[in-house]
């Protein structure tokens, strides 16, 4: 039986197919449109996720769409209702987009589906919003039993849910519900702090580590309620996203002392102190959720997916904090992870098929590596038809090869197996370099984003070493947890260090790694074993041998703003746009100076904007 | 000798542009032509729906208008031959325009819809005491809701919308009705006072003589019509004087709501309105005419003698009574006009509710009988109005006039055969007109019935000629009084002498009969 | 026909919606907005041959 789920039309469009209870094929639309956070309906997903899978023209089971639309519209005119006569051109803006085009989601997927050939499949599904994180959650993760928490900005009224996953069966048992949402208020101070809300709120966590929590209280004081159970409470008077189009109003400015930051001026303390500030205040809250998760479910092992789960640093305090025995956290944990929960959740709890735990081993999303791949063949075909030089060489040299040149400080940029689902690089489609280097932090900022930065890099480590660098997390293959480096291996700072400048802050070496540890002397970690990707691990057991380190930095491989890249040809362009020295499209390894000339026709640099 | 290695050719450049892709994502690029490439309306749609608009525009008689449409439909698709890239330019101007026009709708619409319904909605739902934004909950125990069971949630995995759980707690269900009520009241008003005009009603005065009348000087316009009332209480446009002016052939008319006409009218649409105007039109070189309709809502013969012995006959030449077989009887006492005010009220549903009010009291005081009773009392009265009747003549001709002409007012509610003799009203049949034919040939008076007006008339000319689209039996729409005036011209030359004289028209014999105006379509 | 199915399957949500939910207001409004929705994109479409009418 054949299953697709699809997320769209509010960002972070994706497909994801699962045939018989098994995830085959999933991929996020920004990948082949190449529109960063593209939110239309994914037909190139869908398309590749079906031809992926083969299903037949007239094999297609169902098609799950990832939210109930209508009480997406009903909650919208609810609010309206509450707030009128402000709102209008809100309202104006929303309603005929829903009239037009989010009520006819069904109708226009199906109308793709016929178009490239596929009959009208059985039956059309539509899961409630948190559902649909809350099985992507729990169904793909390693785990008989669990406890569950999502959260995000809203689905259809819902903003955070708890429950529990038994077997093939999950449960959710209490909500916090629109406006009151962890989600949209850390998306209030994303805005306030002059970052694009959806995309922007991991900016704000990297910037947390350079501010001062003063405004923690002003926070809990007026802005909100938190009770013991994790539960929130919003005053409305301080946001503008009931009544408008943005997030905050004039009542939240007067209470952080002026208006937000625009987009690209420079960033100040105050942004840095509200950063930590909010970043203290969420952690609170998920911790006091996760406490409360633990309590009325009674289950040892915490699963978590919604938007808000990809705050790391959070999720790396409920871990070490140890309520639970082990949590697992969807890789995919924003949008597009709910065309993949809506699927499991129609297989799973609509039609009750069993968990086959056997295969849960690592665990059901075989390492998140469920897009698009590209064989030796294809490559070969693609360099050959350029007139590209590549080198083709086995797995053994050309590890060894990439090894010898990252602890020369090359850069490389790497494209093998399947391209990744979600928003992080996980070492299919990743830029690697040396994390011992004190200049590669600000080298990779300028070769691949073309300005410096103050967030730092991740890193992706050996599993088995990973004790060796961080203090408490040992195991974390999506990169969703964030552990201080063990303290053995970092430098102490000076005292007026935070005077500097943040850029030069974050340069500053505070670690035998310091391409990649924070200003407080945190990582997202990636710890790599051979169960996911197994390449990987090869490459960085041979860096390990060559230089004693078992440990590099790994970032998305895009230049600038653009989408990760997905096929080889991306990878070129980004390849030949940038400074990175060595590129590896599956076997074939191709070196800069080797490269043909190349010539920019039209400004790249604008189609892709800042980061 | 010396044998140098060749450098290597270079290599052609390379740009984003000339970069090929690899065998990959066929299908993907095939999808996204859906996106690049706009699909077209098929070539022979555009021709076939412009043609059929102009075809059906013919058809109902706008035969201008289909032959511009038509002529610019047949351009748009020659030009779809010889110059299609101009052809795809003006259709995406008019898809452009179309979108235009549908964003202008959009917003007509749903402006108002949200600015009326959005601020009630947040009063109704703050007076029920529902709070669905949970924006009063702060001292709340826990923000947490629980969600709908389960079960119920999978059952409806196929919905495209949430079953909820109810939040606990009562409603103000008073309350609610409370605001409900108030905003009906409110609706209430302002379409009583815009659409019907009803917080200026027409006012009406008891009097001694004539039972009630108009209260003179009025000047009323409702959504629909307007109307007049001068010194006398005449739906006329100008005050007038018991002594006709010099040179003036005046034309008085004794009627009840059928010659007053309705609040749908203006004064110049009734029949005495259209009357006065052909005269003038027809005859009016040298010669004028004057139509005074002494006609109010719900009079009978006993309320037009009283106001004739009151007013007098204003020194007409003529005096046309045109009554209602229904009125005959009404009593100088009939509340009829009690259902009106007498002052102008301060809100439109102020005079919605003595109305109701007044019928209630009708009901409950009088048992709700009306006038058409067949018994000993319901005979008693229906004498006196034919009674009533003959007095009005001798009393015209007492006032010095003695052109005095009865018409029988042509009404669906009555039995077209039987025009003459019976009503068939509730299963019995009254003798209406028979019992005031009687009347009036003790006097010599004639009573004309035109019975060929409403003869073999199809339901579209008679739902054209009555009021309401043909519902309201007893009054005329604007053709109905249009047919009317004509009659009455007919009438008038007939049996007028003086008319005759007056408008220069031979005497009979002397030219052929003027013959009754049948209704033209 | 694709457009009448799903038409119709909406209405039948919207009226489903209304009775489990006894929202009756809520659904009363989307089925208007719907009527509004129908009207736009008939206006929409015929307003190119608007010429028709002078």
């Amino acid at each position: 039986m054949n299953i697709l789920g699809v997320s769209a039309l509010y960002h972070d469009s994706a497909a994801a197919l699962i045939s018989n209870g098994e995830i085959v094929a999933a991929a996020q639309e920004e990948r082949f449109s190449r529109k960063k956070h593209d939110e239309r309906l994914p037909l190139g997903a869908m398309t590749w996720c079906l031809e992926e899978g083969g299903v037949p023209k007239d094999g297609l089971d169902a098609v799950v769409f990832f939210d109930k639309p209508l009480t997406k519209l009903t909650r919208m005119l609810e609010t309206y209702g509450q707030v009128a006569p402000r709102g209008l051109k809100s309202f104006m803006a929303g309603v005929p987009i829903w009239l037009k085009d989010k009520g006819w989601v069904g109708m226009q997927i199906e109308k793709h589906l016929r178009r490239i050939g596929y009959q009208k499949p059985a039956k059309f599904y539509f899961p409630e919003h948190h559902q649909s994180h809350a099985a992507s959650a729990f169904f793909p993760s390693p785990f008989e039993e669990a406890a569950i928490i999502t959260a995000d900005g809203v689905g259809e009224w819902a903003s955070t849910s708890i429950g529990k996953g038994e077997g093939n069966r999950m449960e959710l048992t209490v909500e916090g519900r629109f406006p009151h949402s962890i989600g949209l208020l850390y998306s209030a101070f994303t805005y306030y702090t002059g970052f694009k809300v959806n995309s922007g709120e991991y900016k704000l966590m990297g910037l947390a580590p350079y501010g001062e929590p003063v405004y923690v209280d002003r926070i809990k004081e007026k802005l909100m309620r938190i009770h013991e159970d994790g539960s929130v409470w919003l005053d409305m008077s301080y946001f503008g996203f009931l009544d408008g189009f943005r997030m905050t109003n004039e009542k939240f400015d007067a209470l952080f002392g002026g208006p937000r930051r625009k987009g690209e001026s420079e960033l100040t303390k105050k942004e840095m102190d509200l950063a930590k500030s909010i970043q203290v205040v969420t952690e609170e809250i998920m911790l006091k959720t996760a406490r409360y998760a633990r309590a009325i479910t009674g289950k040892r092992n915490l699963v978590m997916a919604g938007g808000v789960a990809l705050n790391c640093v959070a999720n790396g305090h409920i871990l070490r904090e140890g309520i639970f025995d082990d949590v697992w956290i969807q890789p995919a944990s924003g949008d597009a992870g709910g065309a993949l929960g809506a699927a499991l959740y129609v297989w799973h709890q609509a039609l009750g098929k069993p968990r086959d735990m056997s295969k849960a081993k690592p665990d059901f999303m075989c390492g998140s590596a469920l897009g698009p791949g590209f064989t030796n063949e294809q490559v070969k075909a693609f360099v050959e038809s350029n007139g590209i030089p590549a080198t083709f060489m086995p797995d053994e040299q050309r590890n060894a090869f990439l090894a010898e040149n990252l602890a020369n400080e090359k850069v490389v940029g790497l494209l093998q197996g399947k391209c990744e689902f979600g928003p992080r690089a996980l070492g299919f489609r990743s830029i690697l370099a040396d994390a011992r280097s004190e200049k590669m932090q600000s080298f990779l900022n300028l070769a691949t984003k073309f300005r410096e930065s103050f967030r730092p890099f991740a890193p992706i480590c050996l599993k088995e070493h990973a004790h060796e660098f961080f203090e408490k997390i040992h195991d974390s293959p999506y990169m969703l947890l964030v552990d201080q480096v063990k303290a053995s291996r970092c430098t102490k700072g000076t005292a007026d260090e935070h005077k500097l400048g943040m850029v030069e802050w974050v340069n500053r070496s505070r670690s035998d790694v310091p391409a990649v540890t924070h200003v407080d002397y945190s990582a997202r970690i990636q710890t790599v074993d051979r169960d996911r990707n197994a390449r990987l691990h090869d490459i960085l057991t041979a860096f390990h041998q060559r230089t004693g380190y078992p440990i590099l930095v790994n970032t998305s491989f895009n230049v600038r703003s653009e989408p990760i890249v997905c096929t080889p040809s991306d990878a070129y362009r980004c390849f030949m746009r940038t400074g990175i020295d060595i590129l590896v499209l599956e076997n074939y390894v191709l070196t800069k100076p080797e490269q043909p000339p190349w010539k920019e026709t039209k400004s790249w640099q604008e189609e892709f904007g800042l980061d | 000798m010396n044998h140098e290695t060749p450098s290597p050719a270079p290599l052609p450049m390379l740009s984003p542009e000339t970069l090929q892709d690899g065998p990959w994502f066929e299908n993907v690029k095939r999808a996204y032509e859906v996106r690049t490439k706009p699909s077209h309306p098929p070539k022979w749609l555009v021709p076939v729906i412009g043609f059929s608009i102009a075809g059906f525009l013919w058809l109902i008689g706008w035969r201008k208008t289909a032959i511009v449409g038509g002529s610019i439909v047949a351009v748009m698709l020659l030009l779809e031959f010889v110059h299609p890239v101009t052809a795809r330019k003006v259709q995406k101007g008019l898809a452009m325009f179309g979108a235009w026009v549908g964003q202008a709708i959009g917003w007509l619409l749903l402006c108002p819809l949200f600015l009326i319904v959005g601020p009630f909605s947040r009063v109704f739902t703050r007076v029920m005491g529902a709070d669905p934004l949970g924006r009063r909950m702060a001292n709340a125990p826990s923000y947490w809701h629980f969600g709908a069971p389960e079960n119920v949630r999978t059952k409806n995995t196929a919905s495209m919308f949430c079953v909820e759980r109810k939040s606990a707690g009562g409603r103000n269900w008073l309350g609610a009705l409370a605001v409900l009520g108030v905003l009906g009241l409110i609706v209430g008003e302002l379409v009583l006072r815009f659409w019907f005009g009803f917080h200026d009603p027409l006012l009406y005065m008891q009097d001694a003589s004539s039972g009630y009348r108009m209260r003179p000087g009025q000047d009323i316009r409702t959504g629909r019509g307007e109307v007049h009332v001068n010194n006398y209480s005449m739906r006329y446009h100008r005050d007038v004087t018991a002594e006709k002016p010099a040179d003036t052939y005046r034309i008085l008319v004794l009627s009840d709501s059928t010659g007053f006409g309705g609040e749908y009218h203006t004064n110049e649409q009734t029949y005495c309105g259209l009357l006065e105007k052909r005269l003038n039109e027809r005859y009016g070189s040298g010669k004028k005419f004057e139509v005074l309709p002494a006609c109010t809502n719900g009079w009978g013969p006993q309320h037009l003698l009283g106001y004739i012995w009151k007013n007098g006959v204003f020194s007409a030449d003529s005096v046309i009574v045109a009554m209602s077989a229904g009125n005959i009887d009404r009593p100088l006492t009939s509340m009829s006009a009690t259902r009106y005010l007498a002052a102008k009220p301060s809100f439109a549903l102020e005079t919605v509710a003595v109305m109701l009010c007044d019928d209630v009291k009708r009901r409950l005081v009088t048992g709700g009988r009306d006038f058409y009773h067949d018994d000993a009392e319901g005979i008693k009265q229906h004498e006196a109005g034919a009674q009533a009747f003959l007095d009005l003549g001798l009393t015209i001709r007492e006032k010095g006039c003695a052109e005095v002409f009865y018409e029988a007012l042509p009404q669906l509610c009555y039995d077209q055969d039987c025009f003459l003799a019976t009503v068939a009203r509730g299963g019995k049949f009254y003798t209406y007109y028979q019992r005031v034919k009687e009347k009036l040939d003790t006097a010599d008076f004639v009573m004309e019935y035109p019975q060929e007006l409403l003869k073999g008339l199809g339901t579209r000319e008679v739902n054209d000629i009555f009021a309401k689209g043909g519902k309201d039996e007893g009054h005329y729409a604007e053709r109905g009084h249009s047919i009317y005036a004509d009659y009455l011209i007919g009438q008038l030359t007939a049996r007028s002498a003086a008319f005759r004289k007056y408008a220069g028209l031979p005497e009979p014999g002397q030219a052929h009969e003027p013959k009754l105006p049948r209704p033209t379509p | 026909m694709l457009h009448l199915t799903w038409f119709f399957r909406i209405i039948r949500d919207v009226a489903v919606y209304g009775w489990k939910n006894r929202s009756f207001g809520l659904a009363a409004m989307i089925l208007v907005l719907l009527g509004i929705g129908l009207i736009i994109g008939a206006a929409a479409v015929s307003a190119p041959w608007i010429y028709t009418l002078f």
